[in-house]
């Protein structure tokens, strides 16, 4: 029969390896499966603008955004007991964010409504930072061009969408991306040139 | 370095440029190849372009009461029972969406076991009937079919001898009165 110390240590041995190969945001994930909330937090606040940031740009819609970022951290925390360090954590933690917008335009595509939405949401108008700087003429210039910016990003189909958004703005890998969209690096590629030339057709005036 | 749009591979070369993914060496001999090549110069122009107009999108930060709401649904979730967090799962349009290739391939499939069942070759009542003495009563029939064959062909054997002895005495003499 195995010595319990024994398997015990060796498993506490494994661990600390895996634990030092690993980056910091598994090995919190990995407290937070032992039950510290502490580290949620920590999780939480390193990722909570990057990901609801990108379900903005994805969604373009704050309230939504929001709504699903929620949903995000809810399914991570849900999941803290099976969790497993077999890919980086931002990557599993954009992939859910992904399917989560991607699931979100498809049902609006053929619902054109989201009644569970708060009242600081709706299908109005995205909200932005806003730019107190320069006269309202510079101003006007400004919210055209943001609308362009928005409009040529929504018109991409949602894959390159998101794929062109984890790599400009969060400044993602291609494998991270690939794994993100579960597909293949090759194919995140495509995507990604493929978007930026309809972008390039679209904006390249722009500045 | 060869021109990139030739060998198909400017997309790659642009975003890498643009993006600032080209080791020095690259960067070098890329601008270098701009310098001469117009299509290299003006794309590379037009996805910096991009790049720089995608930056002017700036977003407002996350609410305050994101937390706040986040803690509220975890805590709710915590308060269900195992079954109602399995059905939040279950209810969700994410969960089924990723099912709805699957689901008119079930229905389809559905559709086919009831149509065989409705219009399948029928079952003979007797055999409905006696369904469940199964087996046994089968092989029982089966053996009783075989050995009711066997009875009959010897029958007919039988007949087949009788009537052979019957016909010789009748032509027997019929054939006398040639002979004579």
């Amino acid at each position: 029969m195995e010595d319990p110390q024994l398997s015990g240590s060796a498993r506490v041995s494994e661990d600390m390896t895996a634990l030092a190969s690993l980056e910091r945001d598994a090995e919190l994930m990995i407290r937070v499966r032992e039950g510290d909330e502490t580290s949620f937090a920590l999780l939480l606040n390193r990722h909570r603008g990057p990901v609801v940031h990108f379900l903005y740009r994805m969604v373009q819609n704050q309230g939504v955004a929001e709504e699903l970022g929620q949903e995000v951290f809810l399914r991570v925390y849900k999941a803290r007991a099976t969790y497993e360090p077999t890919a980086k954590f931002t990557t599993w933690l954009f992939r859910i964010a992904t399917h989560l917008a991607l699931n979100w335009l498809r049902d609006r595509k053929t619902e054109r409504s989201h009644d569970s939405i708060d009242e600081t949401s709706g299908d109005g108008p995205a909200r932005e930072l806003p730019d107190r700087s320069g006269t309202i003429e510079q101003k006007l210039v400004r919210d055209a061009r943001l609308g362009e910016i928005r409009a040529a990003i929504e018109a991409l189909p949602g894959k390159q969408r998101a794929a062109v958004l984890m790599h400009k703005y969060e400044e993602m890998e291609y494998v991270q991306i690939a794994g993100a969209l579960g597909c293949s690096e090759s194919a995140v590629k495509s995507l990604l040139f493929r978007a930026y030339e309809t972008l390039r057709a679209r904006l390249a005036h722009l500045v | 370095m060869r021109c990139p749009i030739g060998v198909g591979n400017e997309a790659e070369v642009l975003v890498a440029y643009t993006t600032g993914a080209m080791t020095p060496a690259e960067q070098e001999a890329f601008e270098l190849h701009m310098a001469e090549c117009a299509g290299c110069r003006e794309l590379a122009g037009a996805q910096k372009s991009v790049w720089g107009a995608l930056d002017l999108w700036k977003l407002p930060p996350v609410s305050d009461q994101f937390d706040q709401k986040l803690r509220a649904r975890i805590a709710e979730e915590a308060r269900l029972p195992w079954w109602k967090r399995q059905w939040s799962t279950l209810s969700h349009p994410g969960f089924w969406f990723s099912w709805k290739p699957a689901i008119p391939v079930g229905v389809a499939c559905a559709v086919l076991v009831g149509a065989f069942l409705l219009h399948g070759p029928a079952m003979h009542p007797a055999m409905r009937n006696a369904a469940p003495a199964a087996a046994p009563a089968a092989v029982q029939g089966q053996q009783d079919a075989q050995k009711v064959d066997v009875d009959e062909v010897e029958r007919a054997l039988d007949d087949m001898d009788m009537l052979k002895q019957l016909d010789a005495p009748a032509s027997a003499p019929a054939r006398a009165p040639e002979g004579s």
